[in-house]
C-alpha cells in the first residue's frame, strides 16, 4: 500500500485530505507541523507528501528543501491556501516536486491524486503518456 | 499827350488871368484860385500836375499851403513865385519841398520863364517816378527771390514730396524728398513721367483719379489719392498724395500744388496691427474653450468659434446682444459675472450639469475680469469636462477595486482554509454516501450488515446528496468571490505576447454560444452576431485569458440582458425585437490603441445604474444569481493590467454598448 504524508495545521483540512486517499487505498499520515513531519520521515518513507505552505514553525517550502534529501523518492505536492503564493524557483527545478501547484479549496480531489501519481512515475523514470 | 494841368494860386486878377493866357500858349491847362484857402481845396479836390503860387494870398499864405501840403503826404511840384526882395521866403518854400522859384519883376518877364521852369519841374518829377518805378521792380523782384528761395528751401527741407503742375496737370516742380520717395529724379517725374513710378496695379485707379479731379478742380476742394511707387529695385513705398489749385488774381486756375507723403511705416503698421488681430482671433477662435466677452451690462463683446459651435449663434448674431439671452444656459452665471467685474477676482463655477440631446454632461465655467484700466468687463470661460468627470468616476471605482483588492488578499488565506475543510469534506462526504463500488465503502457496510446499493437509496431518498451538492456549490461560489475580488488585488504580470483580437473575440463568441444557461433559460445561439471589424487591425499586448474573461462577461451580461427584453415569455412566445449583438473593432490611430465595442438591443440602463455599473458587489440580477464582481473584475483587467480604458454607454429601451480601448504599444 503507497503512504501519503499529509501536513496542514487545520485538522478539518488534513482530515478530508487523509479520508479521501484513505477511500483511494492509501495509507496517510498525518502531521500538524512541518516539524512533526520531519521528526516521522525519521521513521517513515511515505511515496508522497501533500504540503501546506503556510504553517505555523517551518514553512512548508522549507520543509520540502530538508525533506527530499531524505527521501528522494518521496513526491511532493505543495497545496495551498494563500492566493499570492508561486512555487520557489530552486524547488521548482527539483524533480520530486509537481511543478503544478494546488490551491485550497481542492474541489478536484483525484486531480490532485492523478498529480501525485505523475510525479511518482517522473521520480521513477516512467512514462506519463498513459495518464 | 495830355495837357498838363496846372492850378494856380493868385489874388490878383488881373495878373493871373494874363498868366493864364500865357501858359495856354504854351499849352497848359491853367485853373486860378483866388486865395490859399480856395486853392487847397481846388487841388485836394481837383487832379493838379503842377502848383504855382502866389506867397502873398488871402485865407492861406504860400508857405502856409506849402506845409499843409507837405502834412499830408508827398508834395506835387511847386513853383513859388515871390515878390522882389522876398528871396528868403522863397529859399524857406524850396527848404519845405517847394520845386523851384521865380522872382515877380515888374515888366513881367517872369510869365515868359514860367513855362521853363514849369517843364523842367515836370521832368523832374518824371524822372524821380521812374526811378521809384525801378526801384520799385527790383524791391519786388527781390522779394519774389526770396520766396521762390524760400520755398525753395522749404520744399527741401520737407519731410513729404512736393510737387507742382501746370493747369495741364504736367508736373513743372519736384522736389528732393519726391524723388526718393518715388525712385524718380525730378527730370524723370517731369511732366507726366511720374506716373511710371507708379505701381502697376495702383497707376490705372491713380491717374484716373487725377485727371477726374484736375479738370473739375474748381468744384473740388482738394485731391486725395493712395497707391505704392515702386523703385527700379522694387522697392515698394506707400503713399497718400494731396494737391490743391493754384489761382491767379482773376480766380483763373493756373496750375497746382500737392504734396505726396511716404506712409509706408504706416501701412506696416497698419498690416501688423492687421495680422496681430487675425492672430489673436486666430488664437482664440484655436482654443477648446467656449471664450465668450461681455462688457459690464453684460453684452457679448467676444465670441470664438468655439462659443458658436456650442450655441449655433455666429459671432454676428451674438456680439452686442445680453450673454444671457444668446447663451441662456449661462443666464444664471450674471450674477457671478457682476461679482467679478466688481471684485477684480476671478469667479468659478465647476462642474455645473446640464442636460445636452438628452444626456448630462459637465462643465466648468470660470469667469475673468478683465482688469486693465478703462476697460469694464470679463471673459467667460466655459470647459466641457464631461470626460474628465467621467473619468474621475472611473478613477473612484479603480480606488476601490484596489482596496477591495487588498482587503481580499488579506482575508483569502483565512477564508480558503475552513473553505477547503467545508469543501473537500463534503466531496469526501458525497464519495463515501453514494460511491458504490468504493472498496472502503463497501467493507464498512457489510460490517453493519447493509449494501452500499441501499444507503446510496436512502441517501437519494432523504436528499442528502443533493444537500451535499448544495453544500458544495455554496463553496464553490464563495470561491469565485474570493478569486474575482483577488483579481483587484493581483498586479499584472507584463504580458510578452500579442494577440489578434479579432480572433480572440471570435473565439470568445464560441466560447459563449456553448454557454447554455438553465437558469436564465438563453440560448447563445440565437442571438444575431452582427460584426464591424476594421481591416488591418493591429496586434494587441494583453493576456489573453483575462481578455477573453473580460468579453466573455460582457457577452454574458448582454445575451442575459436581451433575454429578459427580448426572450420568450412564459408561454414560449418571442417578446418583442430579436436580440442582437453589434460587435464593432477599430484601430484608433491617433489614440494608440485598439477599441473594442459590444453593443446589444437590450433593456439598457439608467444614469443611476450606469455610473455604478463598474462597482464591486453593485448588481441588478437577483440576490443569489450574481456576485456584482464580473464587471468590475473587467474594468479592473482593462484599465489597471492592460492600461486601457473601459467604459458603458446605454440609452434606457434601446441597449448598452461596452466600449474598451486597449493600448496598442505597451507602456513601460
Amino acid at each position: 500500500m503507497k503512504s501519503i504524508l499529509i501536513i496542514d495545521d487545520e485538522q478539518a483540512v488534513r482530515d478530508s485530505f487523509a479520508d479521501y486517499f484513505e477511500d483511494r487505498l492509501w495509507l496517510p499520515i498525518r502531521a500538524e507541523s512541518a516539524e512533526d513531519a520531519l521528526d516521522l520521515l525519521e521513521t517513515e518513507s511515505p511515496d508522497a507528501a501533500v504540503v501546506d505552505v503556510r504553517l505555523p514553525g517551518m514553512d512548508g517550502n522549507d520543509f520540502i528543501r530538508k525533506a527530499y534529501p531524505l527521501n528522494p523518492e518521496t513526491a511532493f505536492i505543495i497545496c495551498t491556501g494563500s492566493p499570492e503564493y508561486l512555487v520557489p524557483p530552486d524547488l521548482m527545478e527539483v524533480p520530486c516536486v509537481s511543478d503544478r501547484l494546488f490551491k485550497k479549496p481542492v474541489t478536484r480531489m483525484d486531480n490532485l491524486e492523478k498529480e501525485i501519481i505523475r510525479t511518482i512515475r517522473n521520480i521513477h523514470g516512467k512514462e506519463v503518456a498513459d495518464e | 499827350m495830355e495837357s498838363v494841368r496846372i492850378l494856380y494860386m493868385e489874388d490878383n486878377p488881373g495878373l493871373a488871368s494874363l498868366v493864364q493866357k500865357r501858359m495856354k500858349r504854351a499849352g497848359y491847362n491853367v485853373d486860378i484860385a483866388r486865395d490859399g484857402k480856395i486853392g487847397l481845396e481846388m487841388y485836394l479836390n481837383g487832379q493838379y500836375d503842377v502848383i504855382a503860387m502866389d506867397q502873398e494870398m488871402p485865407g492861406y499864405s504860400g508857405l502856409e499851403v506849402i506845409r499843409i501840403l507837405a502834412s499830408r503826404g508827398p508834395l506835387p511840384p511847386i513853383v513859388m513865385i515871390t515878390g522882389k526882395g522876398s528871396e528868403t521866403i522863397a529859399v524857406e518854400a524850396m527848404k519845405m519841398g517847394a520845386g523851384d522859384y521865380v522872382i515877380k519883376d515888374v515888366d513881367g518877364k517872369y510869365f515868359e520863364t514860367l513855362p521853363g521852369i514849369i517843364e523842367r519841374l515836370l521832368e523832374r518829377k518824371h524822372l524821380i517816378e521812374e526811378k521809384e518805378a525801378a526801384e520799385k521792380a527790383l524791391r519786388e523782384s527781390e522779394e519774389r527771390r526770396r520766396a521762390e528761395e524760400q520755398f525753395r528751401v522749404l520744399s527741401q527741407i520737407s519731410p513729404v514730396g512736393i510737387f507742382v503742375s501746370d493747369a495741364d496737370g504736367k508736373i513743372t516742380y519736384w522736389n528732393d524728398r519726391l524723388c526718393v520717395i518715388t525712385g524718380m529724379s525730378t527730370d524723370e517725374g517731369k511732366d507726366t513721367g511720374w506716373a511710371d513710378g507708379i505701381h502697376p496695379d495702383d497707376r490705372e485707379h491713380v491717374l484716373s483719379e487725377w485727371y477726374e479731379w484736375y479738370e473739375s478742380a474748381e468744384a473740388r476742394a482738394d485731391f486725395r489719392s493712395e497707391c505704392r511707387f515702386v523703385d527700379r529695385k522694387g522697392k515698394v513705398t506707400w503713399a497718400i498724395g494731396q494737391a490743391v489749385a493754384m489761382k491767379d488774381s482773376n480766380d483763373e486756375i493756373i496750375g497746382f500744388v500737392g504734396n505726396i507723403t511716404d506712409i509706408t511705416d504706416l501701412k506696416h503698421a497698419e498690416e501688423e496691427n492687421h495680422h496681430l488681430r487675425n492672430y489673436l482671433s486666430n488664437i482664440i477662435d484655436s482654443m477648446p474653450s467656449v471664450l465668450v466677452g461681455v462688457d459690464s451690462d453684460g453684452k457679448v463683446t467676444q465670441w470664438n468659434s468655439e462659443a458658436k459651435r456650442a450655441t449655433g449663434v455666429s459671432a454676428a448674431d451674438a456680439v452686442g446682444h445680453p450673454l444671457a439671452r444668446i447663451f441662456p444656459r449661462l443666464a444664471a452665471e450674471m450674477e457671478r459675472v457682476r461679482e467679478a467685474m466688481h471684485t477684480r477676482e476671478v469667479r468659478s463655477d465647476l462642474g455645473r450639469i446640464y442636460i445636452h440631446d438628452g444626456e448630462r454632461r459637465y462643465e466648468d465655467v470660470l469667469i475673468y475680469p478683465l482688469i486693465t484700466d478703462g476697460v469694464e468687463g470679463a471673459v467667460i470661460r466655459v470647459d466641457d469636462v464631461t470626460e474628465q468627470v467621467r473619468l474621475e468616476e472611473m478613477m473612484v471605482q479603480s480606488e476601490k477595486m484596489l482596496s477591495v483588492g487588498g482587503l481580499a488578499a488579506g482575508m483569502a488565506h483565512e477564508i480558503n482554509n475552513p473553505l477547503a475543510s467545508m469543501m473537500q469534506t463534503a466531496g469526501v462526504m458525497s464519495s463515501r454516501l453514494a460511491n458504490i463500488n468504493l472498496p472502503a465503502n463497501q467493507r464498512a457496510a457489510k460490517e453493519i450488515g447493509v449494501s452500499t446499493e441501499a444507503i446510496r437509496a436512502f441517501m437519494e431518498t432523504r436528499g442528502i446528496l443533493r444537500m451535499i451538492a448544495t453544500i458544495n456549490e455554496s463553496g464553490r461560489r464563495m470561491a469565485d468571490i474570493v478569486n474575482n475580488m483577488l483579481s483587484f488585488a493581483r498586479k499584472s504580470d507584463s504580458s510578452a505576447y500579442t494577440y489578434d483580437i479579432a480572433s480572440l473575440l471570435d473565439r470568445t463568441l464560441e466560447l459563449a454560444s456553448t454557454d447554455y444557461d438553465l437558469k436564465k433559460q438563453y440560448d447563445f445561439k440565437t442571438i444575431d452576431i452582427v460584426k464591424e471589424y476594421d481591416s488591418d487591425l493591429p496586434l494587441v499586448p494583453c493576456e489573453d485569458t483575462k481578455i477573453q474573461q473580460v468579453l466573455l462577461n460582457v457577452l454574458r451580461n448582454g445575451a442575459e440582458a436581451m433575454q429578459e427584453e427580448t426572450g420568450n415569455d412564459e408561454n414560449g412566445i418571442r417578446k418583442g425585437k430579436k436580440p442582437c449583438f453589434i460587435l464593432r473593432l477599430a484601430h484608433e490611430k491617433e489614440a494608440g490603441s485598439l477599441r473594442i465595442e459590444i453593443e446589444d438591443n437590450g433593456p439598457g440602463m439608467d444614469e443611476a445604474v450606469r455610473k455604478r455599473i463598474f462597482e464591486p458587489f453593485f448588481t441588478t440580477k437577483p440576490v443569489g444569481e450574481g456576485t456584482g464582481l464580473g464587471l468590475s473584475v473587467s474594468y479592473f483587467i482593462i484599465t489597471e493590467n492592460h492600461g486601457g480604458e473601459m467604459s458603458v454607454k446605454s440609452v434606457p429601451g434601446e441597449g448598452t454598448t461596452f466600449i474598451i480601448s486597449l493600448p496598442v504599444e505597451r507602456k513601460s
